[in-house]
């Protein structure tokens, strides 16, 4: 199920951030990558993720595909509970 | 991927079909012991037949369920219906739940079935908790619906009375209302502050949501308890407003 789903996206930090960086703004998987210490295709490897979740939305404009959050209300209470969670273990 | 559609497609057709089948089945139940008249509220003789009435909400219900598929061909040129299909789907499953409920009440009243749905607080309860759910849908997509391609698709149009009003009356006479309104919703919001729009999302989002859980809790309050708390609740989502709007209107 969905929730499931959304739950599984949200489990992981760097997914969240991801999810943090996209409220400011709407970013290309390269943006999105700069922030992150890591290989591309692990970066598209969690774009993936969130984007079978519907926690985000891509569309392809000229070269590039432009990442958008696509939260609802109940997902953003979910990724604010699990941040409080993993701050809280920190 | 290929599991994301099986997701949607459980939820866009099979639930939808299950609701359909739960009223057909319904009527089945209940039809041998139903009266040959039936008292519908209606001055037209064969309104009250109970053939008629048996029928009436499982066609209601496929009709409904034909325009919101439908909905997704002829709006896919107005709006992105693939981000909030995820909204329509849900919106389906509500409205045919609440018309299996209402199904269940007319014919379970005349036949005296043993579901006791013809008690007063059974009502009061389904009728606060049809509220509830209402609020916490539309709350909940609120941001999704803010941030779909409604705005950038449909406000150009804005510029071009004629297309808005083509626009509109195809999409009425396919009896896709819903469609046509947030079309019109579509068409006011592009030149607007952005930052602005975002706090009244944000707002709007947060108050339907919070009033949906509180109309849900007063479910719990006994006898008709339950209408008073959401009258209380609705007067308070729209002073809430006003007050936002109006602190909003001042700091600009």
């Amino acid at each position: 199920m969905s929730i499931n789903k959304a739950f599984k996206a949200l489990a992981d930090p760097t997914r969240r951030k991801i999810l943090d960086l996209l409220k400011e703004q709407d970013l290309t998987a390269g943006e999105i990558a700069d922030h992150f210490d890591m290989s591309k295709p692990s970066i598209s490897r969690h774009l993936n993720l969130l984007k079978e979740a519907e926690l985000i939305w891509d569309e392809r404009k000229a070269n590039f595909i432009i990442y958008s959050l696509n939260t609802t209300v109940f997902q953003d209470v979910l990724q604010w509970i699990l941040n409080f969670q993993s701050e809280k273990e920190k | 991927m290929e599991d994301a559609r099986q997701q949607q497609a459980w939820r866009g057709l099979l639930i939808p079909f299950a609701l359909i089948l739960i009223t057909i089945g319904i009527s089945f139940w209940a039809y041998p012991a139903l009266p040959e008249r039936l008292d519908t509220f209606s001055d037209v003789d064969w309104m009250t037949q109970k053939p008629v009435v048996a029928v009436f909400i499982p066609l209601v219900m496929l009709f409904i369920f034909a325009m919101f598929r439908l909905a997704s061909f002829v709006g896919r040129s107005y709006f992105d219906m693939q981000r909030l299909k995820s909204l329509f789907d849900w919106w389906l499953i509500f409205l045919l739940g609440f018309l299996l409920v209402v199904h269940a009440f007319m014919l379970e009243l005349p036949s005296n079935g043993s579901l006791s749905l013809s008690n007063q607080d059974t009502v009061v309860k389904l009728v606060t908790l049809v509220f509830a759910i209402y609020l916490m849908l539309v709350g909940n997509y609120f941001p999704r619906l803010q941030r779909s391609m409604l705005q950038q698709k449909t406000a150009p149009n804005k510029e071009k009375p004629w297309n808005v009003f083509v626009s509109v009356v195809k999409m009425k006479l396919l009896g896709l209302n819903f469609l046509g309104e947030l079309y019109l919703l579509g068409l006011g919001s592009r030149k607007d502050d952005p930052r602005l729009q975002k706090q009244i999302g944000s707002f709007a989002s947060r108050i339907l949501m919070l009033g949906g859980i509180l109309v849900g809790l007063s479910v719990l309050l006994p006898g008709i308890y339950p209408i008073f708390g959401l009258i209380t609740v609705m007067a308070a989502i729209g002073a809430a407003t006003f007050l936002f709007m109006t602190r909003l209107k001042k700091n600009r």
